[in-house]
């Protein structure tokens, strides 16, 4: 039954049991073509099943939707006979292996969805081929009884699933404004930009008829506006811009595809679609409309993620870049800095070593060797490959500078397409890696020298588009940097500024081994909650998709986290207000792993939470989301590492203390969230 | 001071012709009235003669230094403070609370760290003399247990198994290194290839797992050369496990053995010149330590036992002339209330002692007793101090490792120990001892009779 309401839904873009229900009714308005829609999705449900094709997708309804709308396009074209149940059968098959076979390809070489070129593509062979069969015959009107085929606006919706009347095009506005306002917003946007075409063409081309225009605007906006982009102003001009253009296309290629015998479908919406995506996709910076890779539940919930992904990890720097070095060092030059960090080369960072009294150097540093950061070693900042060495330039000696080689000695990594990193000034014949070799993060590639335009020992650290020495800079962010002042504070994402003490997360190896919940271990738990006393069983399950996660047995609910080199991280729970999930991903949402005293800031979503009405999401459109900000520190308290969250005063909404043992893990975790106690205890 | 001229007692100086040559000039001696901004004569005021005075800021600062100098050359260390150096609780605390963990020998220190919240898995537990109970403990707690010799493998080797551990231990190793005497009492010899046949039985028996190697290498070691040579040595044998018998070590450990500004007795030059700094120690362990042939990923995590390089300059004791004499040989003599009693360093060094307050008069070889009455209580000898006035002070530093540990309550009771906190607080960390404390555990059996 899932399976069957999914693969409904799942022409919308969602996965929701209700949406499915009321969009099978919708097809029911016209009971023949409601059912050989039907007819069409069991059958290949079951054939995707004997197949073998994979499970999550089946579930999902992935891959039998186009199976029902070609179904229902069948339906409405051609009365029920048996010959026409053969064809379902074939079809159907068909439908699963092209779906398969056309999904495959375009995200594995392309990297884009689907769409609806399967049942396009299907529909094109059969409707023309089926009318050649014995006992089938071409409908002479798209009328069924009591029910009219309508002309009208809302009618256009009906039209998505072959039953172009307001009875069912209303079922479906209902179940898309069930699902997603904003789905729904951008919806009657493309039934807006098709209404205005209608008017403005001076009659429709032959094969084109207005509700065919109308549901590609529709489809178009939707996918453009919420569901591969992400929702918002840009998202919006998006649709209405993706929508015109999914008029014109229609217009455009109708003539020549009833030349061939063809009518366009929803050839157009998924020309334009596909088209787009792939173009914007070829975008180097971080730029609006941006694209959501893998579409969430809902545009909502895309849009959600996204935000709280932005407040809590950062978005400037596509991979996560660690400091160039060990330990301690002082940014001594920042981004647009006094000396040399300018024009292009403005996002350039400069390190030195400044010892207690804050002096970088011991005796008069008159010599290389006086200078502290000289002959540390210099560390690749993340994987990637060496493409650029220079080696042999001799270290100035104090005062002086090489400006024939600006960069002198240095190494250059890539880390992406257009994402390299330098290290420069390095000592001469200290470099360790050859051209061509792939470091992990971490590595020593050489150490720190005074080669190039160096007056003085240092370390230049920069982000550049291509390999080329000198070339221009990009903008820098260090992801899980330790900030040091009057407390040691971890910033997700930090550029350090002129005059910052930074270093690396120490990682404490044994916290790592003790919050590592390898898939397949269990967890048992007692939650205290009030009078209420509960043992729940907790599952650390993987994904094919390598997801990592933790779930109840025998109850509802699932925390995504990861488990990584240096952070503990949940990055979003689902499910109910309440056990011990939910405790966990509101105590510890982030820790680092290590064993010093440190400082951070969190952001929980407000609605994992509860308490966010639906129009928070249209809010979303346009301000910042309300997030929850927690506050951490972690301490050393009887031998446990402690962990302590609390969200802003007055009246903070959250306050949690987490002991974490360093061969159990969790040990215990208090929480009060709205003035209710929770006492979550790991027994194992 | 009074401003009243002071009666200078005349004495006879053999001629010496030139004040400077090669075993270093006459050390100016500027009078030290505070510690820590703290005056001295109140000190003594509060907390009576002789005292022990340790300097928090001290402690912390040489500890970040040196943790900052490692740190930025490897990237996992870890330092566990060398309890047997001064495991006074207030002490041990300031390092802990610094993130150092525990180093102990006996399950004396062992017990102490416990109780100073180290939790067991942060506990290094080293020494030729580790109890069945303790030994049990600390593997099932996951203490870091370096073994030292064969007898002791076999004893954890059962132990573990009764107890249905799969135990992970190191191995304590020694080995020649530079030109400093060989600490081969202590641990699996690795030049002659003992350490390797003791991996091989370890293996061979299959009870223990290999987690780390542990060599400390001497004590008050001034080249740094030797820790690299050493480090070489300990990183080609890791190495080797590697490649031959697929070993990847959790940790390495390389003791203490940093020198502090204390002055040897044999040292010609003066310790501001050969004593190396923090940077060159860990400058000289990390680049022999950037040899070892692992992953980025999966580098063992770096340990140091320094005790002495972190804490002997943060100790001072105070202590008061009791008299002033001529011996025989015309040499002066002065005694002091604090002798080797509490000064048990004061075999192999030649501490520093400097006047609190202004003295005038010519300098002169003296030779300083302390207060118990044994020929052998001799705290320095030929010490060029001005002649020193009964009631006055001196401060003998630096003292802060091992004296705390190894005074005894011999003759004399043992003094306070005042901590100066980062803010110039005082507060006292071990009161003056009293009869009490002497005869506490002290019974007179039943026939003796009252």
């Amino acid at each position: 039954m899932r399976r069957l309401l999914h693969s409904y839904s799942a022409v919308l873009f969602c996965q929701s049991q209700p949406v499915g229900a009321l969009l099978l009714l919708a097809t029911m308005i016209v009971p023949e073509v409601g059912i050989s829609g039907l007819y069409w999705v069991l059958a290949s449900l079951g054939f995707a099943t004997a197949l073998g094709l994979d499970r999550d997708a089946l579930e999902a309804g992935t891959w039998s939707y186009s199976a029902l709308l070609t179904g229902l396009l069948l339906g409405a074209w051609y009365p029920w006979s048996w010959t026409l149940a053969a064809v379902g059968l074939v079809g159907s098959l068909a439908s699963v292996l092209l779906q398969a076979a056309l999904g495959g390809v375009l995200r594995t070489h392309l990297g884009l969805p689907a769409l609806s070129l399967p049942f396009v593509g299907l529909s094109w062979m059969l409707l023309g081929g089926t009318a050649q069969l014995a006992g089938v015959e071409l409908r002479a009107e798209r009328a069924w009884g009591l029910v009219e085929a309508g002309e009208d606006l809302l009618s256009g919706f009906g039209a998505i699933f072959a039953v172009p009347n307001m009875v069912s095009g209303g079922l479906v506005l209902v179940s898309l404004l069930l699902w997603s306002r904003i789905a729904a917003v951008h919806a009657l946007i493309g039934l807006g930009v098709g209404a205005v075409l209608n008017t403005v063409l001076r009659g429709m081309p032959l094969g084109l008829d207005a509700l065919t225009l109308s549901f590609n605007c529709i489809f178009t906006s939707i996918a453009l506006g919420s569901i591969f982009v992400l929702p918002g102003a840009s998202s919006l001009l998006l649709s209405v811009a993706g929508a015109l253009l999914a008029g014109v296309v229609s217009v455009g290629i109708a003539r020549p595809l009833t030349a061939m015998g063809l009518s366009p479908l929803a050839m157009p919406f998924n020309l334009v679609v596909l088209g787009s995506l792939y173009a914007l996709a070829f975008r180097r910076a971080d730029a609006q409309p941006r694209l959501v890779g893998v579409p969430g539940p809902s545009p909502e919930a895309s849009l959600r993620s996204f935000q709280t992904r932005q407040r809590r990890f950062g978005v400037r720097v596509p991979i996560r870049l660690r400091l160039p070095f060990r330990g301690v060092w002082v940014c001594t030059q920042g981004n647009n800095g006094a000396h040399t960090h300018q024009g292009l080369w403005a996002d350039g960072l400069d390190f030195e070593v400044v010892d207690a009294e804050g002096k970088r150097h011991s005796n008069a540093g008159s010599k290389l060797t006086d200078w502290h950061c000289y002959g540390l070693p210099v560390c690749a900042p993340a994987v990637g490959t060496v493409v650029e060495v220079v080696d042999g330039l001799p270290d100035n000696t104090i005062g002086n500078v090489d400006t024939l080689s600006p960069w002198g000695n240095l190494v250059i990594l890539q880390h992406g397409p257009a994402l390299f990193s330098v290290v420069a000034h390095l000592q001469p014949r200290s470099i360790r890696v050859k051209k061509g070799e792939v470091v992990s993060d971490g590595q020593e590639l050489g150490r720190c020298g005074s080669s190039g335009r160096s007056p003085v020992p240092h370390l230049h650290f920069q982000l550049q588009p291509t390999a080329a020495i000198g070339d221009r800079t990009l903008p820098v962010a260090f992801h899980g940097t330790v900030r040091l002042g009057e407390v040691a504070e971890v910033c997700a994402e930090y550029c350090p500024k002129e005059g910052d003490k930074v270093s690396n997360v120490q990682v404490d190896p044994a916290l790592v081994r003790a919050l590592a919940l390898p898939p397949s271990r269990k967890l048992s738990t007692v939650l205290r909650k009030g009078e209420e006393v509960r043992s729940e069983e907790l599952l650390s399950e993987v994904d094919s998709l390598g997801s990592r996660s933790l779930v109840s047995i025998g109850r509802p609910g699932r925390l995504w986290f990861d488990s990584r080199e240096d952070t503990f991280v949940c990055y979003h729970y689902e499910g109910p207000k309440e056990g011990a999930l939910f405790v966990i991903a509101c105590a510890m949402s982030r820790l680092p792993l290590c064993g010093s005293r440190l400082q951070w800031t969190d952001h929980l979503d407000a609605r994992q939470l509860g308490g966010v009405g639906w129009w928070e999401d249209l809010r979303g459109l346009v301000l910042p989301p309300s997030n929850l900000a927690l506050r951490y520190s972690l301490t050393e308290e009887d031998g446990a590492a402690v962990l302590r969250a609390s969200s802003e005063e007055p009246n903070p909404r959250i306050v949690s203390k987490t002991t974490l043992s360093r061969q159990r893990g969790i040990e215990r975790i208090q929480l009060r969230l709205d003035g209710v106690e929770m006492e979550l205890q790991c027994l194992s | 001071m009074s401003s009243r001229p002071v009666y200078e007692t005349p004495s006879l100086q053999r001629h010496r012709s030139g004040t400077m040559n090669k075993m270093g000039g006459i050390p100016a001696l500027r009078p030290v009235s505070h510690i820590e901004g703290v005056d001295v004569e109140e000190l003594v005021e509060k907390y009576s003669s002789p005292l022990f005075v340790y300097s928090e800021r001290s402690i912390v600062d040489r500890y970040v230094q040196l943790r900052d100098q490692l740190e930025r050359r490897w990237p996992k260390v870890q330092l566990a403070w060398s309890y047997k150096t001064c495991y006074l609780d207030a002490i041990c605390r300031i390092y802990h609370r610094e993130g150092s963990w525990a180093e102990a020998v006996s399950d004396m220190e062992v017990e102490k760290a416990l109780r100073n919240g180290v939790p067991m898995d942060h506990i290094i537990f080293n020494g030729p003399h580790k109890t069945d109970p303790s030994l049990l403990a600390a593997l099932r707690g996951g203490a870091k247990v370096n073994l030292d010799n064969f007898d002791e493998m076999a004893r954890v080797e059962k132990l573990s198994e009764g107890a249905g551990l799969e135990a992970s231990v190191g191995l304590r190793l020694n080995l020649a290194a530079g030109s400093i005497p060989r600490w081969d009492r202590f641990g699996f010899n690795l030049d002659s290839g003992q350490a390797w046949d003791a991996v091989r039985r370890m293996l061979g028996a299959g009870k223990l797992r290999l987690a780390g190697l542990h060599c400390h290498l001497g004590t008050f070691i001034l080249d740094t050369a030797v820790y690299g040579e050493a480090t070489k040595k300990i990183v080609a044998f890791a190495n080797r496990l590697k490649k031959e018998l697929g070993i990847v070590l959790e940790y390495i450990d390389l003791g203490g053995g940093f020198a502090s500004k204390a002055r040897l007795k044999s040292s010609y030059l003066p310790p501001e010149e050969i004593t190396p700094s923090a940077s060159q120690y860990a400058e000289a362990i990390g680049d022999a330590l950037s040899e070892l042939d692992y992953s980025p990923d999966q580098l063992p995590m770096l340990f140091l036992e320094t005790g002495r390089g972190l804490i002997d300059e943060a100790g001072t004791l105070i202590a008061t002339v009791l008299a002033n004499k001529r011996l025989a040989d015309g040499r002066r003599a002065v005694v002091l209330d604090a002798g080797v009693n509490l000064l048990y360093t004061s075999t192999w060094y030649r501490h520093d002692v400097v006047p609190t307050a202004p003295t005038s008069g010519a300098p002169e070889p003296t030779i300083l007793f302390g207060p118990l009455c044994m020929n052998i209580d001799v705290v320095g000898e030929n010490l060029m101090l001005p002649p020193l006035e009964v009631g006055s002070r001196v401060l003998i530093r630096p003292v802060g490792a091992y004296n705390v540990t190894q005074s005894m309550q011999f003759i004399h009771l043992r003094p306070a120990v005042v901590l100066v906190g980062q803010n110039g607080q005082v507060g006292v960390i071990r009161r003056a001892e009293t009869l009490e404390d002497l005869t506490i555990g002290e019974q007179v059996p039943e026939w003796i009779g009252r």
